[in-house]
């Protein structure tokens, strides 16, 4: 039996170093890809530019988590200007959009899981079972604001969630 | 012979470990929505009360080997067991990554340390336990490093306790299944502190010297008296012995006593296999050794039974138990017939001709196979007659005892009735 099992570790090993290593590689190339594409239309505008782009190219490799919260926050400003042209049509929004806060109270189990947070819906129903904290704690506010929750984790101290849980929460974003 | 309780126990612990975490859960829906995450979780939980049985095995204590029928056995089920709570350790966040695909910033999480102190404590430990791997499945090292590197699974198994009772998920939130991890926890951690720090100093041991060595063709033979107390054991029984000598290195080996309890002395005889075992010849006079045990249960089978014949098959230097038998039930056992058969390969691998002298109820066959032949149960069925009521006890190399067990076994002998011991352990 311990042969089996010698190599069902061996596989197992395998296994951890290629998943982490394409963990850790896979968000990287896709900056460097993004970056390279920067540099190519930016090139043909001006060549200059495009020697600071390497620099920058550089500098995210290395420093990769950095450059995350820019991609959360282009995808919160985008939300944003969609909303916005919405905005300039108010007998659309009332016909198109549907009001996520009046919705919110009935999406309040596991397989359909709404919270509101700082003014905003989120759908979490998918991040079930990723919680660090466990489901039970993400369950209590199905449905409801989880805006103190979320900023002290209902702990006395309070112990607010770190900036990739704040970047996590941001691809939920429903309104 | 197999006794089975002890794999029974461990099956039993691991069904009730699974029972509790369905019982945390609140229907069987949740369990089957992410079969993933649930499968995950269970690797987690079996892969810690695996380990902690582990942990268990390895403290040589009596009780323990009680429960499995010897020491031997006790080794075959740690590795076996310790290498499945291994297997269930590294697949635990492997699932999860899995699960979380393709969201690769939490899939990071599982292997990275972090900002989750709960998640940090689980990926030192499987850095650890990596580490670990690599010297036990991938790397081959020399047995005295190997068995220091294998020491730090201990503290592997401390970080995933700690990483088991913070995670705020099942566990924390149903009390009967994180009582139930806790009390395998701190059982683990007691008996990874145990083997690693006490059992040096304050476990069975007894403290004797050298009094004489000598060398009788391939095997080295070391005479020892005791300075305290003696260590009492029956015949084929073994110890473990650590020599207080630089060149031979402190780490214990275990060794078969190949003399009687009758005897003044306690001698041990080590085969020479290598460069290591060769210095042995050079331990010196007077040089104290201390000496671990006894342990063993092979001899023990044909007292009290009411077995009318014994048959003793040796291979090679699988004879040494049965010199200590044969010295001590020389003049005991009348009521009972004792055969030994005692194969080798050839005239220079014969030992201990002059221990295995002449005596009424013991007949002694000597099987040099280069000339006779491999010893199977035919032969043996030719010298002995019948073989009802009989006791079979084999202690040799493993191919040899596993294909003459088979061949009793098909010849109609019960499996109660068959008796091995493996001398190659850790």
């Amino acid at each position: 039996m311990w042969p089996l099992i010698k190599s069902a570790i061996r596989i197992s090993i395998l296994n951890i170093l290629f998943i982490s290593l394409a963990v850790f590689l896979v968000p990287q190339v896709k900056n460097y890809i993004k970056q390279q594409k920067n540099s190519v239309t930016s090139s043909t505008e001006s060549p200059k530019l495009s020697v600071d782009n390497n620099v920058n190219d550089t500098v995210s490799v290395e420093t990769e988590t950095q450059d995350t919260p820019i991609d959360a926050q282009t995808s919160i400003s985008d939300e944003t200007d969609k909303k916005e042209v919405v905005a300039d049509e108010p007998v659309d929004l009332q016909n198109t959009e549907p009001d996520f806060f009046a919705e919110l109270p009935a999406h309040n189990n596991k397989s359909s899981c709404w919270i509101s947070y700082n003014g905003h819906v989120y759908d979490i129903t998918t991040y079930f079972g990723k919680h660090p904290g466990g489901d039970a704690a993400l369950a209590m506010y199905c449905g409801a604001d989880a805006t103190v929750a979320f900023n002290t984790k209902d702990k006395n101290p309070p112990s607010p969630h770190s900036s990739s849980a704040q970047q996590l929460l941001q691809k939920y974003l429903i309104q | 012979m197999r006794n089975l309780r002890g794999i029974i126990i461990i099956f039993v612990l691991s069904v009730v470990t699974i029972a509790l975490w369905v019982q945390s859960k609140e229907s069987s829906n949740i369990i089957l929505a992410n079969i993933p995450l649930s499968v995950s979780q269970i690797f987690g939980l079996l892969g810690i009360v695996l380990m902690a049985i582990s942990l268990i095995l390895s403290t040589r204590l009596k009780i323990v080997e009680n429960t499995f029928g010897g020491m031997d056995k006790v080794y075959d089920t740690h590795i076996i067991v310790g290498g499945l709570s291994t297997v269930f350790a590294l697949n635990h966040p492997l699932l999860l990554a899995l699960n979380s695909l393709p969201e690769i910033s939490i899939a990071k999480n599982y292997f990275f340390i972090g900002s989750n102190s709960a998640y940090n404590f689980g990926i030192v430990a499987l850095y650890i336990l990596l580490l670990q791997l690599i010297f036990i499945v991938l790397i081959k090292l020399p047995y005295n490093i190997w068995k220091f590197t294998h020491k730090f699974t201990g503290i592997s198994f401390m970080l995933a306790g700690v990483h088991a009772l913070m995670i705020g998920s099942d566990i924390s939130s149903f009390p009967p299944l994180k009582y139930w991890l806790l009390l395998f926890i701190v059982i683990g951690i007691q008996a990874w502190i145990y083997t690693v720090l006490f059992y040096k100093n304050f476990g069975p041991r007894y403290i004797y010297k050298i009094v004489k060595t000598e060398r009788v063709l391939d095997i080295i033979n070391i005479y020892l008296v005791s300075v305290t107390k003696r260590v009492l054991f029956s015949p084929g029984q073994f110890c473990y012995f650590s020599f207080a000598d630089s060149k031979v290195g402190n780490e214990s080996h275990p060794f078969t006593i190949s003399s009687s309890p009758d005897d003044p002395y306690l001698r041990v005889s080590i085969k020479i296999l290598g460069d290591h075992t060769m210095r042995f010849r050079d331990l010196k006079k007077d040089s104290l050794v201390a000496v671990y045990g006894p342990y063993g249960k092979f001899g023990q089978h044909l007292i009290g039974n009411d077995y009318q014949k014994i048959v003793w098959i040796a291979g090679g230097i699988g004879i040494t138990p049965f010199v200590s038998m044969f010295r001590y039930y020389l003049n005991r056992l009348h009521n009972k017939q004792i055969y030994l058969f005692y194969s080798y390969s050839n005239k220079e691998e014969a030992l201990f001709l002059d221990d295995l002298g002449v005596s009424n109820n013991i007949n002694v066959f000597y099987w040099n196979t280069a000339e006779k032949g491999y010893l199977d149960v035919n032969k043996v069925l030719h010298f002995v007659g019948d073989l009802n009521n009989a006791l079979i006890q084999i202690c040799g190399p493993i191919n040899m005892m596993e294909s003459m067990e088979n061949q009793f076994i098909k010849a109609g002998v019960n499996e109660r009735d068959i008796v091995t011991e493996k001398f190659s352990m850790i």
